[in-house]
């Protein structure tokens, strides 16, 4: 089951993504974050605290990120850029087939015993 | 090691196919990507697929997510391996036994789909290792970044957020395919292949339960639902009701929420901290468990899907959607992903371990639409059951919340609730199987004709599920029967019956207890009357009885029952008898049952046998016996009866203390063709100043009864009743308008009750009455004077111990008790069945009857047999029957109605054993075919002796008579 097919790869370089935490005192000020969206929130949306505050970390743009910075009472940091790291983590990805079509019979992680 | 790209999903899948070809099979997804490629899952367990309840865990949905695949092949490989291998299972501190592995592998289906979205995978891990939505580009304009869908928002799941969702609630929805958070929904609901092959998978495996759709990042153990916070107290504020389509999806208002059953909730809630516990176990790693909307509403996503079907259509089994947010990132170092691994499989058995032993989610769905009360007869209460399946192993109640109530109908229409209001099942280990709730209403018919609606609401706490079912009835007039008589008229019926006198020979015998049914049977009853002997003769053609004492049929019927005389020179056949009563009976129409009773003192001797006319027989046929099962033979008459409806009595040998039995089987049987039940039946001797009070009990599920007394000397008796309330009711107070009736007749007088009864101004129903009997001086002396001339012997009799008598109560009534002997055989030594069944408007009774027989051996010996409940409301005992000839059973049924009132009921019954009895049928001769035992049999008919006693004392004269007569 060897996969040959070239794909729908776009044309041009990929956009970088940056990982980005958003923190809000409140609700209030968390709405003008969300002003700026859409965001990619990723798995996640934003959490509120019991005390109030409001978080999450969004995958934006560079520019978008510097938007954030400028919404005032919130903080946006910069927690990795997430394109960068993809790309690296794309190297963690097997090569050819290491079951070999089906011959070689995969193994779980867990301790058998 | 490292993440799987595509193609090593394919091989792995294909590797633990070849590998394990009894535990594992490839399934193949029917809908290619847009790319072309083909998605493959596989089935784990061991028996064919779709016969144990199912778990389909998913993964790779979003393609930046590598992880999910790699866990999902990984788990399946452990399992295979260690199923194999008949071992545990372990990840970090959290270990399975082999047991658990094998009950995942042995009691489930276990269905994996690692990577729902391969192409978008590839992308990912090859191109833009943050792209989330599949690679479809038909709605992107050409734009690179505006190619694909976001599959978790692609599901038929209030798909058109636009549409159902308030505005401004922050949806993570979009309908923009360019849309940077690249949660694009797609151009319609299940537009993209990947999303048809999950769909495939839930409808092609039906017993799907569960289902587990594995994400990253965030450590979450989400379940439903995800378009706005639960609530369990409202089931119509739901996501089908468009009356919120402009609210839901708002964070903290109350405006809308989303209806979830509390059981479900509360499972999903245990599952939840389940799959929490063992994933902690591996390694310390805190995964919380929340609801999906606890992240953001959403639209579309799978595990709202799975759920919301079975909501949408009750016929789809209900399915648990969970979803699992494993890890920080997207793509964790791969030393990381293979931690997160570990912690996520144990999460995975976990959760398969938990479905296994929730077994699944309540379903509840009714089996009827309505409740209808078809043809009830006036006065009769019947009951019917809203029925509903459920399926689930938790305690499950059902409960009318409104209703019965009538909608429209005559004054006087009721549906009740014979069984109480709530009906709850107990927990039952999982997998449950489907068990039926039934809830029960009655209706008691009122006037012929009338036509009644109503409705009636049932309510589920545990679902919040309601269901309000349309009521109809229709009153109908009680049932009639057209009943006829077929009357043995060969010259034995001359004989002696053994019972003294007035009823010294067999026809005064059966005179004495025909002639009551011409009396007491109900008016609009038919009654016919045929005689045989070697042939049958028609003496009175099925004819309406007519009114009570005057009725011209009754009257006729009366006068023929009288008359009835044997032929002395006949013989017997049976067959003949009854293929003329058949005849006569056929073309009357008009009546609800055709019944004919026959009477015989002998086995069949001239053809027609029954045998040759069994096959054309289609009324339901009562048979007496007069005498023994030496001389009756009565192996045919059982078999022909058997198949009808009916059934056999014999009398066997009859002395003084047994002067009433053939006027009570034919009353048992007249009750029997006219729905009435035997409340008592005690027989006495009453002496002159002397007055006996005889209780009997009648209760709120009695609409009618008879009181009967029958004596030989009935003219002499003052005969009244006593209410429950102390009331007196004699014939000078009887009459149509108080609900009473009193008829007296040639041989019995009879109360003929309407309950409730108005009787001193009072109405008078259930409780204890009592038949008050005395004899009236006057005619006492009377009666000793004219039989001191005709037969001394009964003067001396009544002048010794005073009259006989027999009262016999009987009921119209909801509350029956039916009964019958079942044998193994007819040789002596089978054993008999005893089986009572009490019911109450249709309902068992269960755990409120008892029943035990009285038993009356052949030897004369008695003994008690005492009835088990066998099932609900069935009540059996075994008798062995090693003697041969007639065993009597009395069976006496009493216990508590379902309002807890006592009742009493009563039946006679018989069995027979005799030498021979297996080889029936006997053919021709008389008693020249007859064996030894036989032939004593006959000469003591002949004599009215016992058998021994009889054949030491026959003369040759008198044995040659029978040989020729008979």
């Amino acid at each position: 089951m060897k996969d040959d097919r070239q794909g729908t790869d776009r044309r041009g370089p990929i956009p970088r993504v940056l990982r980005v935490r958003l923190r809000a005192p409140d609700r209030e000020a968390f709405g003008e974050i969300d002003k700026l969206g859409p965001f990619d929130w990723g798995g996640r949306g934003p959490r509120m605290d019991a005390d109030g505050r409001v978080s999450g970390d969004v995958f934006v743009s560079p520019a978008k990120y510097e938007e954030l910075k400028k919404v005032t009472r919130c903080t946006a940091e910069l927690i990795e850029d997430a394109t960068e790291a993809g790309l690296l983590r794309q190297k963690e990805v097997g090569r050819g087939d290491r079951f070999e079509g089906g011959r070689r019979v995969p193994r779980g992680l867990g301790k058998k015993g | 090691m490292s993440y799987l790209n595509v193609t090593e999903i394919d091989s792995a899948l294909a590797a633990l196919t070849a590998a394990y070809p009894s535990l594992c099979r490839l399934i193949t997804l029917p809908h290619e990507t847009y790319e072309h490629r083909t998605c493959y899952a596989v089935h784990l367990g061991t028996a064919t697929p779709s016969t144990r309840d199912a778990i389909l865990i998913v993964g790779g949905l979003h393609a930046r997510e590598w992880g999910s695949a790699d866990i999902a092949i990984n788990f399946a490989a452990d399992l295979l391996e260690a199923y194999t291998a008949g071992t545990g299972l372990s990840y970090g501190g959290r270990s399975y036994t082999p047991a658990e592995v094998r009950t995942l592998i042995e009691d489930l289906d276990l269905i994996v789909f690692p990577c729902v979205n391969p192409d978008g995978r590839h992308y990912s891990q090859n191109v833009d290792p943050g792209w989330r939505r599949n690679r479809n580009p038909a709605e992107s304009g050409g734009a690179p970044e505006c190619v694909g869908v976001d599959l978790n928002r692609n599901y038929d799941f209030l798909w058109d957020h636009v549409s159902f969702y308030a505005p401004g609630c922050g949806i993570r929805t979009s309908a923009d395919p360019c849309n940077s958070s690249q949660i694009y929904r797609g151009s319609a609901a299940a537009s993209e292949p990947e999303t048809k092959n999950c769909v495939w998978l839930i409808e092609t495996y039906p017993r799907i339960r569960w289902m587990m759709d594995l994400h990253s990042f965030s450590e979450l153990i989400l379940y439903p639902w995800g378009d706005d916070e639960n609530q369990t107290t409202d089931p119509s504020m739901n996501f089908s009701n468009p009356a919120y389509n402009s609210v839901r999806g708002l964070r903290w208002d109350t405006d809308y929420q989303e209806f979830i059953p509390p059981s479900d909730l509360a499972v999903f809630q245990s599952m939840a901290e389940r799959i929490h516990a063992a994933i902690q176990e591996v390694r310390g790693t805190t995964y919380r468990c929340q609801q999906s909307f606890a992240l953001y509403p959403t639209s579309g996503t799978t595990g709202d899907y799975a759920y919301s079907r079975h909501f949408r259509d009750s016929a789809r089994p209900k399915i648990g959607g969970f979803c699992l947010e494993w890890g920080t990132v997207f793509q964790p170092p791969w030393a990381e992903m293979e931690r997160i691994i570990l912690d996520v499989s144990a999460g995975l058995v976990e959760f398969c371990l938990a479905g296994r032993s929730e077994g699944g989610l309540t379903e509840i769905e009714p089996a009827n639409a309505s409740l209808v009360f078809l043809d009830v007869p006036e006065g009769e209460t019947t009951s019917r059951a809203a029925v509903f399946r459920v399926r689930s192993s938790r305690a499950v109640s059902l409960q009318i919340t409104a209703g019965p109530g009538v909608i429209t109908g005559p004054p006087g229409t009721h549906f009740g609730t014979p069984l109480g209001t709530v009906v709850t099942l107990p927990p039952v280990p999982a997998p449950a199987p489907e068990r039926m709730a039934r809830v029960w209403v009655s209706y008691t018919g009122t006037q012929a004709g009338d036509i009644a609606s109503g409705e009636v609401t049932i309510h589920c706490p545990e679902t919040r599920g309601e269901w309000t079912l349309p009521i109809t009835a229709n009153t109908i007039a009680r049932p009639t029967v057209a009943v006829t008589l077929v009357l043995d008229a060969s010259n034995s019926m001359n004989w002696l019956s053994g019972l003294p006198e007035p009823l010294e020979t067999r026809v005064k015998t059966l005179r004495f207890a025909a002639v009551p049914l011409a009396e007491i049977i109900p008016e609009g009853n038919a009654l016919g009357i045929v005689r045989f002997d070697e042939d049958a003769h028609p003496v009175m053609s099925p004819t309406p009885v007519g009114p009570l004492e005057t009725g011209a049929g009754r009257l006729a019927a009366r006068g023929h029952l009288e008359g009835h005389t044997p032929n002395p020179a006949g013989w017997t056949s049976i067959g003949d008898g009854l293929v003329l009563a058949h005849d006569m009976v056929a073309p009357v129409t008009g009546y609800d049952l055709k019944a004919t009773i026959v009477l015989t003192d002998g086995h069949e001797n001239r053809p027609e046998y029954i045998d040759d006319v069994a096959s054309l027989i289609n009324e339901r046929v009562y048979a007496i016996g007069l005498g023994t099962a030496e001389v009756i033979r009565p192996g045919a008459l059982l078999s022909l009866t058997a198949g009808t409806g009916g059934y056999l009595l014999l009398t066997g040998a009859l002395s003084d203390d047994n002067t009433f039995l053939l006027s009570k089987y034919y009353l048992q049987i007249l009750a029997g063709v006219t729905n009435a039940e035997i409340v008592l039946d005690p027989d006495g001797w009453l002496r002159p100043g002397e007055v006996r009070r005889i209780p009997f009990r009648l209760g709120e599920s009695d609409y009618g009864s008879d009181v009967i007394l029958l004596a030989p000397g009935c003219e002499v008796f003052r005969f009244s009743l006593e209410t429950p309330g102390g009331d007196a009711i004699d014939p000078g107070h009887a009459s149509a308008g108080s609900g009473v009736r009193y008829v007296k007749g040639k041989g019995t007088s009879f109360y003929r009750l309407t309950l409730p009864a108005a009787v001193a101004g009072r109405e008078a129903h259930g409780g204890v009455w009592h038949a008050v009997l005395k004899l009236d001086d006057v005619l006492f002396g009377r009666y000793v004077e004219t039989h001191q001339k005709r037969s001394p012997k009964l003067a001396r009799e009544a002048m010794a111990h005073g009259l006989r008598y027999n009262v016999s109560a009987q009921a119209l009534s909801n509350l029956k008790m039916s009964a019958a002997v079942a044998q193994s055989g007819c040789e002596p030594g089978a054993v008999m069945t005893l089986r009572a069944v009490f019911t109450e408007a249709g309902l068992p009774l269960a755990g409120r009857a008892r029943a035990e027989a009285e038993v009356e051996r052949p030897d004369g010996t008695r003994a008690a047999v005492y009835l088990g409940e066998i099932e609900p409301g069935v009540l059996e005992a075994l008798l062995p029957a090693p003697l041969a000839g007639v065993y009597r059973l009395r069976v006496l049924g009493s216990g508590y109605s379902l309002r807890g009132t006592p009742f009493t009921r009563e039946r006679l019954l018989t069995g027979f054993v005799y030498k021979g009895g297996d080889r029936y049928p006997p053919r021709g001769g008389g008693c020249r075919d007859l064996d030894i035992e036989a032939i004593r049999a006959c000469l003591a008919e002949f004599q009215g002796r016992p058998p021994k006693q009889a054949l030491e004392r026959g003369s040759p004269t008198r044995t040659a008579k029978v040989t020729r007569t008979k």
